[in-house]
């Protein structure tokens, strides 16, 4: 039912449920119906119950991991055999980097008390890799499994180190440094 | 301010607004009433409740969330199932507040909470800051919610 | 006046029982499905040491040994708390993957280390910990207290390996500071300083702290940025990847792991267990309790 002008669309009186008094007393309802089946569905679950009251504090805290992310070791024939998509990162300082690195390695250093740089880990995605292969100095603990971990851990899929670094990758034959 | 109030096109702009914080809610209260020992220790790690209240609100807001969030979609009792989002939504802010003063950080791993794969931080906040903002905008311009009470009032409204 | 003292004698005794029944065996706390639990539990059990047969039947023998006597505490105490089945087994497993004796002991270098309790103490325990971890800033300071004023004075002393954990801000400051307060010689009160501050952490407080405990500001400036410093830093993390330190706060007991709970209770327990290994040899003796 329309009336004259401007109060046409308003609707005469505003329904009970749109009422101030009554959407408080509403969401009141709902919040004990709520409750109410809260408490119901905990008594009737014996294998998902818990106490209404806890009796004892809960753990919250667990020991803080280093690593969160897993990666797998290459032996040195596998790293030597890489085809189109695996991206080579080495891991080693600047000074062994230069001696020696396989052609087309990118270098990422590893640093035991930094994580690795936004760019480092840019410079690896950018390559698009279908695999990643990290070189380390192959001390034990190994560079090389370290950085491995650490990129496995920011979400970088199939990441690999190489067992034994790149002592091991080089072979038997090291050339004059 | 009374013409942008009675503007008709509010019932079908706050839909979709309605549609989308009742899924939000139905999607997230999900696991909590599959695992409340799980969410329990969630909301522990907040450090917010007192440690008698924590199983309590663990067990019932999962289930208020729930029917407030099929409330909202099915448009029964519209405002008041958005009165309750807000008020959660409230509640949530000022939880992740408190954790971010006081420096809970959940994805370094420390936490034996599980929801390290969804990390607290600004974002999260500027996110519940947007659905609190879009349910109060149900709340205040939805004036004819589309939905089970239109369709209710409608018929009892033609058979008089 | 008889009648008084007699009184005040009565009353002393009265509380000494008290307070010997609060100490009583966990396992008398128990009943109804919880009790049958527990002894569920104890046939299921075999000590990793000093007798050969299940929990029940070493409990049953003429002389129990103390071994079974603390195991028997142990899952009385876990059932009490709630824990199902499966949690008191595999908390008693990793207990006893801790506590039986391996031959290859971890290398742990402690040239430099500061002692906390008593340095001559059989038992050593070595923690690596993270200057930013929440969990550290409960375990140390707790275990730091047992050795030197708790249960542990003159059986165990503690000793610090900085393990600072890359993804946590300030962790490598942190751990700069551990190795700077430990060359200047006043570690244990830093670092109790820096855990007790653990919620107001600021890399520009470190120094503050510093002097907070009686450490010249200026020697531990140069200290916190010395290549020295970081070189031992470092030393001391590829140390804890050499031995396993997957996570901190990571314990080692006389060269072994620690995988068992890092709660007080527990921790009192297996360190008291081990002096009783190493120190007294009455491990595997009969126990008066």
């Amino acid at each position: 039912m329309t009336g004259p002008g401007e109060a046409g669309a308003r609707v005469r009186l505003a329904p009970g449920y749109l009422r101030p008094a009554i959407v408080l007393r509403d969401a009141a309802l709902v919040v004990l119906l709520g409750a109410g089946i809260a408490l119901a569905s905990n008594a009737l679950r014996p294998s998902r119950r818990i106490a209404l009251v806890a009796s004892q504090p809960y753990e919250v805290l667990v020991p803080c991991p280093e690593h969160k992310g897993t990666a797998s070791p290459l032996s040195p024939a596998e790293a030597r055999a890489l085809g189109p998509g695996d991206v080579l990162v080495d891991a080693r300082s600047a000074e062994e980097h230069r001696a020696w690195h396989p052609p087309g390695a990118l270098w990422v250093p590893f640093d035991y008390l930094e994580p690795v740089s936004r760019e480092g880990l840019g410079r690896v995605l950018s390559r698009r890799p279908r695999r990643v292969i990290v070189l380390g100095d192959g001390d034990n603990p190994d560079s090389g499994e370290q950085l491995a971990r650490q990129l496995a851990g920011k979400g970088i899929k199939n990441v690999f180190f190489v067992a034994g670094g790149a002592p091991a990758l080089r072979g038997g034959s090291r050339g004059t440094p | 301010m009374r013409k942008l109030l009675d503007w008709r096109g509010h019932a079908w702009l706050c839909l979709p607004a309605r549609l989308y914080l009742g899924f939000v809610f139905l999607y997230a209260c999900w696991h909590k009433i599959a695992d409340p020992a799980a969410f329990a220790l969630d909301v522990a790690t907040y450090q917010l409740l007192p440690l008698q209240l924590v199983n309590l609100a663990a067990l019932v807001l999962p289930w208020v969330e729930l029917l407030a969030g099929v409330m909202i979609v099915v448009g029964f009792r519209t405002r008041a199932a958005a009165l309750l989002v807000a008020g959660m939504m409230v509640v949530f802010i000022a939880a992740l507040g408190w954790a971010l003063h006081l420096g809970l950080d959940m994805s370094c791993g420390c936490f034996a909470s599980a929801s390290e794969a969804d990390p607290i931080s600004g974002k999260t906040l500027l996110r519940d800051g947007g659905w609190l903002a879009l349910s109060l905008y149900v709340i205040i311009f939805d004036r004819r919610p589309l939905g089970l009470d239109r369709i209710v009032e409608r018929t009892t409204t033609s058979t008089t | 006046m008889c009648r008084q003292s007699t009184l005040a004698l009565l009353t002393v005794i009265g509380v000494m029982l008290a307070a010997a029944s609060a100490a009583a065996a966990p396992c008398d706390r128990l009943s109804g499905d919880r009790r049958a639990l527990a002894e569920k539990l104890f046939r299921a059990t075999f000590p990793y040491d000093c007798c050969d047969e299940t929990l029940d039947r070493c409990l049953k023998q003429k002389s129990v040994c103390r071994l079974a006597r603390r195991l028997r505490d142990d899952i009385c105490r876990r059932v009490v708390r709630g824990d199902d089945e499966k949690k008191v087994k595999a908390a008693l497993d990793r207990r006893a993957r801790s506590m039986t004796p391996t031959t290859k002991r971890a290398g742990i270098d402690l040239a430099g280390a500061a002692a906390a309790g008593d340095p001559k103490s059989k038992v050593v325990v070595v923690a690596y910990a993270c200057a930013r971890c929440p969990f550290c800033s409960k375990v140390v300071p707790e275990l730091h207290h047992l050795v030197t004023a708790g249960g542990l004075k003159g059986k165990a002393v503690l000793y610090f390996k900085p393990f600072p954990i890359s993804g946590h801000a300030g962790s490598a400051e942190g751990g700069m500071a551990f190795v700077a307060a430990q060359r200047l010689g006043r570690f244990w009160p830093y670092a109790l300083k820096l855990y007790a501050e653990y919620d107001r952490f600021a890399v520009a407080k470190l120094p503050e702290w510093a002097a907070a405990v009686g450490i010249d500001r200026a020697a531990f400036g140069k200290e916190l940025s010395s290549a020295e410093g970081r070189k031992r830093l470092v030393e001391s993390k590829k140390e804890g990847l050499r031995n396993g330190v997957e996570a901190t706060p990571t314990l080692f007991i006389n060269g072994r792991r620690y995988h068992g709970d890092l709660d007080r209770e527990t921790l009192l327990d297996v360190l008291d267990e081990e002096a009783d290994r190493v120190e007294k040899r009455t491990h595997c003796e009969a126990g008066f309790r």
